[in-house]
């Protein structure tokens, strides 16, 4: 059962619907059925797998959680909802490096290590035993030797990544006495199956989501409007067009050799547009679907296309499984206090565990390791670009993200992760700590960002910082202001084509693939073909690419709202009630109509689903 | 208060996601099969006849020549590729509507081994056209049983198929598509333009039969319990068509099961000559089909048709109800809709034999002026003969060109065969024939063409 299958539209308002009619003591019993319901529903023998790795992981988690004194009064805890808890969670680690290791703490890794080394194992099996057989082979055979290594030929559960990450974060989480074990099978069961994110995310975090089911959920008609809005968004996004954008990239990619160059580049442009909102589309629906149920979820993407670098693309893309990486991967090799070399070494590590959590593919593993170079190219070369910047009069600090609120667009990035720094004017920091109470009080309604929460004097100084860092507020247009304005543009874009080369081998059939379709562009590139009639005949007649192109035009200027701290979807749940009903109507008509569903097309399933 | 509001505001955006998916449907939902019912769902008094089965009798039975020639009241029902199942769900559904006094069932190949399936492309006809409900809902699970739910959708649902033509819409589509002037005029009989001589078949011995599907010979006696249950009197029929060994083998199968049955059968197959190789006494082989296959063409059906009435009114003692002034709407039909309709399709064709098979119809007089280079075929001799006295043939020195009424453009020779486009007759290709059609009431011109040899 997918998002965009006729049995979820079936079985979710049957979920709700008997979720908030149950008395509440059995609204995570009732909670789980549902989960396990919508897994097996796919394949009912791997329910068993997820009820076996749920198992294993809670009995580890008890052994490990005896004697810890962690309790769940987090009070930082939003912070880690909001996936920006770096400094909490290295410090916490260091303290459990630094330790003297006792006998105790010696049987805790053990259990540890045996814990991940079973679940893993399982992961390995299903998703790498038949990579590894086939690489193997080829080794044997380039050495001379021949030897028939038998394929196990399985099918990979789905969303077995995602729960199995899901349970590793948790266990790490206990051993380093962050929170305590869950003694409740039944919640720890729900927190490993919950049915919107078991499939593709987002990769929830224990301190944040365990919680959550320990409290009674009452039905919120504001919360559940809400929820329902993100995930008709989700549905747009993924309906109308990211199934869109496949058509096109599809037909571009499986017939690649046959076109001239410039279809790949643009098929891959497209693609970039796919992959996001496929995904993004996935990880709101299932925000959504989990608001409507009282439980927040974090937020897994943040305009990763307005990201200024490829790091700080990272930040804003599939921002659980980054901040999973980080916090239980690069942070242990070390993270970044340590030499540059080191540093640089991590980086590239986690970028190719990256690319190899997407896919058994040597074409994900040069995925990743595309993007670590990137990373690493651009620590090395941060000098040279500094130097030449202050060259044209900008500010030293102009390529830092967290120095430069201009630069770093979204407002939450000051209040999560970025120090307040004399960068941001007293009055804008006076605002935010005004607000912060009322934040807490509706973070809740705004698992997907944007800032319900800011006054519109507040929302007023926030948007000084203007179109991508210009400050026009003032109202006067400096020629610094411009320049910062057109420096960031330009940083956006050298970004994106960075990203989207590195789409190329994401989507490509395989390596080989991908190094034939570069070829194709350099020697085949015939720009003199360009027209719209050879677009058109790309698999989208004329009307599909132009609704395509305008869908796209929307949800730019969505992501663009969002990153300058506005809310849209709030703005039409503040609406008169007719306006608000008649904006929710169209759209629900305009999805039913120009979403790709039904026997008419081949519906997509989820990219995701296959990681 | 704060919940009715929430309520109310509920129950806003529900109404309004039906009116605007209402909307869409209407607007891009292939309107063939509501076209073909629209008169079936308007007529308030009850059918004498509804023809059930596959595309031979949606060609092979014409329901508005039946009320012309004999007064008697008929829909057609019949569906392209219509499996047997699908017949019976028809039968199932039009009940709902219409309690005919007579119920006729094609027998065309119900004994195929993939009963009841049928390309679901196909189903849509049968079926858009009725509403949502408990019967359709399971004349889907029944059809299309053990496929996917999103294959039943698409027939429960159509909408969920066809919102994807949303890029076809044009204002003219949007204007017709709540046009309800736009039906089918032929009273859900379809008819088909061409000629082609089908090859000679066997006859096979009737005691021979064939084993088929299982769920067939279910479908048949449900399909007959179903008509008696509602009081309608249940027929089989076999339409002409050019019936394979193994065909003629499943229809003895049928017909030994409708003598079981006590179900009367009309064989429009029966051949007086009782030749060696399949014929039929209603039909002309050579100038009544379509395509070499199975389907009559425009001419074959009328003379089915006219055979069909007669023995209908002999069996079951229909009144002629063409002088009934509750009826005068069918005459209006047939003189305002089905006539006018028929003569546009007729100067529409650009073949010399399909003209001719069109103007062997009662209602027109034919004047041919041809030159002595006119040669005709075998089928051209046979389709003349068949206007009998309306057809008027002489012979000129030459062909006027000044004096068309209608196109001096042709795409056909008088073979049948495909020349290439807009052949200009004016310049160096000369005439060889030029046909005249008018109506016999009024004498209006409905075709004037002139063809090359």
């Amino acid at each position: 059962m997918i998002f965009n299958s006729l049995g979820f539209l079936i079985f979710f308002p049957i979920v709700i619907l008997i979720y908030y009619v149950v008395p509440k003591a059995f609204q995570n019993l009732w909670l789980l059925f549902s989960s396990y319901w919508f897994y097996m529903s796919w394949n009912p023998v791997y329910g068993l797998l997820l009820l076996g790795v749920t198992v294993i992981t809670y009995i580890a988690g008890l052994i490990l959680g005896r004697g810890s004194y962690a309790t769940w009064a987090d009070p930082d805890e939003r912070g880690r909802i909001s996936a920006d808890f770096e400094s909490k969670v290295s410090k916490k680690h260091r303290n459990v490096v630094e330790k003297n290791i006792s006998r105790k703490e010696r049987t805790k890794r053990a259990v540890l290590f045996l814990a991940l080394i079973l679940v893993f194992s399982v992961l390995c099996f299903y998703k790498y035993s038949d990579f590894a057989i086939t690489n193997l082979t080829e080794v044997f055979r380039h050495l001379g030797i021949s030897i028939e290594l038998r394929h196990f030929d399985v099918v990979m559960p789905a969303g077995i990544s995602f729960f199995i990450f899901q349970a590793a974060g948790y266990l790490i989480d206990v051993y380093r006495e962050e929170i305590p074990s869950e003694k409740n099978f039944l919640r720890y069961a729900l927190f490993i199956s919950f049915f919107p994110t078991i499939l593709a995310g987002p990769i929830g975090r224990a301190p944040s989501l365990l919680p959550q089911y320990c409290k009674p959920r009452d039905f919120d008609f504001g919360r559940a409007s809400s929820g329902f809005l993100l995930m008709l968004w989700g549905f747009f996004l993924k309906l109308v067009i990211a199934d869109r954008a496949a058509i096109l990239v599809n037909y571009v990619y499986a017939n690649y050799h046959e076109l001239y160059g410039w279809t790949i580049v643009l098929a891959t442009m497209i693609y970039a547009v796919e992959i996001y909102c496929d995904f993004y589309g996935y990880s709101i629906i299932a925000t959504g679907a989990a608001n409507m149920l009282g439980i927040r979820l974090m937020k897994n993407f943040d305009c990763p296309y307005f990201s200024v670098s490829v790091q700080d693309f990272w930040r804003r893309w599939h921002i659980s499984l980054s901040s999973w990486f980080r916090d239980y991967l690069y942070f242990p090799l070390g993270g970044s206090r340590c030499s540059f070399l080191r540093r640089y070494f991590n980086v590239l590590v986690v970028f190719i565990v990256s690319g190899l959590w997407h896919g058994s593919q040597w074409s994900y593993i040069i995925w990743g390791g595309l993007n670590g170079l990137y990373q690493i190219i651009g620590g090395i070369l941060l000098p040279v670009r500094t130097l030449f910047l202050r060259i044209f009069g900008f500010d030293k600090n102009v390529l830092s993200l967290k120095k430069n609120p201009a630069m770093s667009g979204s407002m939450k990035i000051y209040t999560s992760i970025a120090p307040i720094t004399s960068v941001v004017t007293p009055w804008e920091k006076s605002v935010v700590d005004q607000n912060r109470e009322r934040f807490d009080e509706i973070e809740e309604y705004d698992a997907d960002g944007g800032m319900p929460w800011m006054s519109e004097e507040a929302r007023r100084g926030h948007l000084r910082t203007g179109l991508f860092g210009m400050r026009i507020g003032e109202g006067k247009m400096t020629l610094k202001s411009f320049s910062m304005c057109i420096l960031k543009l330009v940083r956006i874009f050298i970004t994106f084509i960075l990203i989207d080369f590195a789409w190329l081998f994401f989507r490509a059939a395989g390596l080989k693939d991908a190094l034939m379709m570069i070829d194709r562009v350099r020697f085949n590139f015939d720009a003199g073909t360009l027209s719209f009639s050879e677009i058109y005949s790309l698999g989208l007649d004329a009307r599909n690419f132009w609704l395509l192109i305008i869908c796209c035009l929307v949800l730019l200027l969505s992501d663009y709202v969002k990153y300058h701290g506005g809310n849209m979807r709030k703005w039409i749940l503040e609406k008169p009630m007719l306006v608000k009903d008649v904006i929710i109507a169209a759209a629900i008509v305009f999805v039913l109509i120009f979403g790709i569903w039904g026997n008419s097309y081949d519906a997509s399933s989820f990219i995701y689903f296959q990681y | 208060m704060k919940i009715w509001k929430q309520i109310t505001s509920v129950l806003i955006i529900a109404s309004l996601v039906i009116g605007g998916v209402y909307l869409g449907d209407r607007l891009t939902t292939r309107g063939v099969s509501r076209q073909k019912y629209i008169k079936f769902f308007e007529e308030h008094k009850e059918y004498d006849v509804l023809f059930y089965g596959s595309s031979h009798v949606l060609s092979g039975v014409q329901p508005m020549e039946l009320w012309d020639k004999y007064g008697i009241t008929s829909y057609n029902l019949g569906g392209h590729a219509a499996s047997l199942g699908m017949s019976y769900w028809v039968l199932r559904q039009s009940l709902k509507y219409h309690k005919p006094k007579v119920a006729v069932l094609d027998i065309y190949d119900m004994y195929a081994f993939d009963q009841p399936y049928m390309d679901i492309s196909f189903m849509h006809y049968s079926m858009d056209a009725y509403p949502a409900g408990i019967t359709k809902f399971n004349a889907v699970q029944d059809l299309l049983g053990g496929h996917s739910t999103q294959e039943k959708m698409e027939l429960l649902f159509p909408f969920s198929v066809y919102h994807s033509r949303w890029n076809e819409i044009t204002p003219e589509s949007a204007r017709l598509a709540f046009d309800k002037s736009i039906m089918n005029s032929n009273y859900g009989s379809e008819v088909r333009y061409g000629v082609a001589v089908p090859p000679e078949i066997k006859r096979v011995d009737p005691d021979i039969t064939i084993g088929g599907s299982e769920g067939a010979d279910e479908y048949i006696r449900n399909f007959v319990s179903i008509c008696r249950e509602a009081g309608v009197e249940v027929c089989f029929m076999r339409i002409p068509y050019p019936a394979s060994q193994e065909n003629q083998m499943a229809d003895n199968r049928v017909m030994k099961l409708a003598e079981e049955l006590s179900v009367r059968v009309i064989d429009l197959m029966q051949d007086d000559k009782k030749s060696d190789n399949l014929d039929s006494r209603v039909v002309n082989w050579d100038t009544d089909f379509v395509d070499a296959n199975a389907h009559l063409n425009a001419v074959g059906a009328y003379k089915a048709t006219m055979y069909l009435g007669q023995l209908l009114r002999t069996y079951y003692g229909f009144t002629d109800k063409r002088n009934d002034e509750a009826y005068s709407n069918w005459n209006t039909d047939f003189r305002e809709l089905y006539l006018p309709i028929m003569s546009a399709n007729m100067a529409a064709q650009s073949d010399f034999k399909t003209c001719l098979m069109m103007a062997a119809y009662p209602e027109y007089e034919t004047e041919i002026t041809a030159t002595k280079a006119y040669d005709p075929d075998e089928v051209c001799e046979k389709l003349s003969k068949l206007h009998g006295d309306r057809l008027k043939l002489t012979y000129i020195a030459g062909i006027d060109l000044d004096n068309v009424q209608a196109d001096n453009i042709v795409n056909y020779d008088l073979d049948g065969e495909p020349m290439y486009e807009s052949v200009d007759i004016s310049g160096e290709i000369k005439p060889v024939l030029r046909m005249t059609v008018k109506e016999r009431d009024t004498g209006k011109v409905v075709l004037d063409k002139m063809f090359v040899q």
